[in-house]
């Protein structure tokens, strides 16, 4: 695949997403793309899923030095009583989710960034995290959880 | 104005973008590669299909001659372009340390050992800490060193002659790359199997003669 603008824009969104810091994001795209430019030619080098997994990591290996990248114990028979459109219901005004984005955990931006952005499944999400789709629902159900306490957001259109 | 949380991520991540700068300094890196490797694999097919004619051969001989020269050719300036970048972010230290054993034991996750250089220019220098980091995507060791008041960063890494092409030895008596970046000075060289770069900033406190 091609590197063209519109992927670079994508990629670096979804560095964003990790970093939650630009200037932080764009170091972390150019060096995935000089290591996978470096890598001996194959048809995977240049592909935009290559240097995402290159980014992801290289961010989580950055944050084991600095931090311990957020390895949260979440429970798979965990009761949800919420469905895959539980996101869908949340309304919330931007200057809270601007304020809130920073302070949300890289897997939790991860998951709106796939759902909101590149507009995958919950089942598609739960793949590319490597995660079950228990576990998945379950921190989305702590996620609205938590914006409904920090932003106020509401519910909409359930009658 | 309070809207669905799905608009709402899509309109915040609207304005997350690449500048035209970058997008330009992105595709000047991709462009560089993939013109290389385009060379290297365009050689090596030239060969294997039709090796017996002599064209092709003498096409495939140019290239070849062409490539360790190209691949090296603007190496030392993007290594210092890079080191120059990290060194005025002064990114937050990961370890404060003063002596290289000590950098050595929190530096365990590198493919090799930090050493002490024997460069004169690291005279008057102190060690106060460090962070993981790569050069050229390669994994490094980013040092930060104290002259007086002045911070500089030396960066230690494995050298790999393919990635970085040659840097002159010290132990072979040759001088270091003297390279300028952003206004900043920097010497690479290798020691010891390592490739370092070494940022020597002006002293911003230092009253001018």
């Amino acid at each position: 695949m091609k590197l063209d603008r519109k992927n670079l824009q994508k990629l670096y969104r979804y560095a964003y997403t990790l970093t939650a810091d630009e200037d932080d994001a764009y170091d972390l795209l150019q060096s995935a793309i000089e290591t996978s430019l470096n890598k001996p030619a194959d048809r995977t080098a240049t592909s935009t899923a290559y240097i995402r997994t290159i980014m992801k990591n290289r961010y989580i290996d950055e944050y084991r030095h600095q931090q311990s990248f957020p390895q949260e114990n979440i429970d798979d028979h965990a009761p949800v009583s919420l469905g895959e459109s539980s996101l869908e219901n949340v309304v919330i005004a931007s200057h809270d989710l601007a304020l809130l984005w920073k302070t949300l955990e890289p897997l939790d931006r991860e998951v709106l960034f796939f759902w909101a952005v590149e507009g995958f499944s919950m089942q598609e999400i739960a793949d590319k995290l490597e995660v079950s789709r228990g576990t998945l629902l379950s921190r989305i159900h702590r996620l609205r959880r938590r914006l409904q306490a920090e932003a106020g957001v509401e519910q909409r259109g359930i009658a | 104005m309070k809207q669905s949380l799905k608009q709402q991520v899509n309109q915040y991540f609207r304005q997350v973008e690449l500048s035209g700068p970058q997008l330009t300094e992105l595709e000047s890196l991709i462009n560089t590669q993939t013109e290389k490797e385009s060379q290297r694999r365009g050689s090596y097919g030239y060969k294997l299909v039709v090796s017996g004619m002599f064209f092709v051969v003498v096409v495939a001989l140019f290239m070849m001659s062409q490539f360790p020269w190209d691949a090296s050719k603007d190496m030392p300036q993007r290594i210092a372009e890079e080191v120059v970048k990290n060194h005025l972010k002064l990114k937050p230290l990961e370890v404060k340390a003063g002596t290289i054993n000590e950098i050595r034991g929190y530096f365990s996750k590198l493919e090799f050992m930090p050493v002490e250089s024997s460069m004169p220019s690291l005279n008057g220098m102190q060690l106060i800490g460090g962070r993981y980091c790569s050069l050229q995507g390669i994994t490094a060791a980013q040092l930060r060193m104290k002259q007086g008041q002045n911070l500089q960063t030396l960066y230690q890494t494995q050298y790999l002659p393919d990635v970085f092409g040659y840097i002159p030895q010290l132990e072979k008596g040759e001088s270091p790359l003297v390279v300028y970046a952003r206004g900043i000075k920097v010497k690479i060289w290798v020691e010891k199997g390592l490739l370092f770069a070494l940022t020597q900033a002006p002293d911003v406190n230092q009253s001018q003669e």
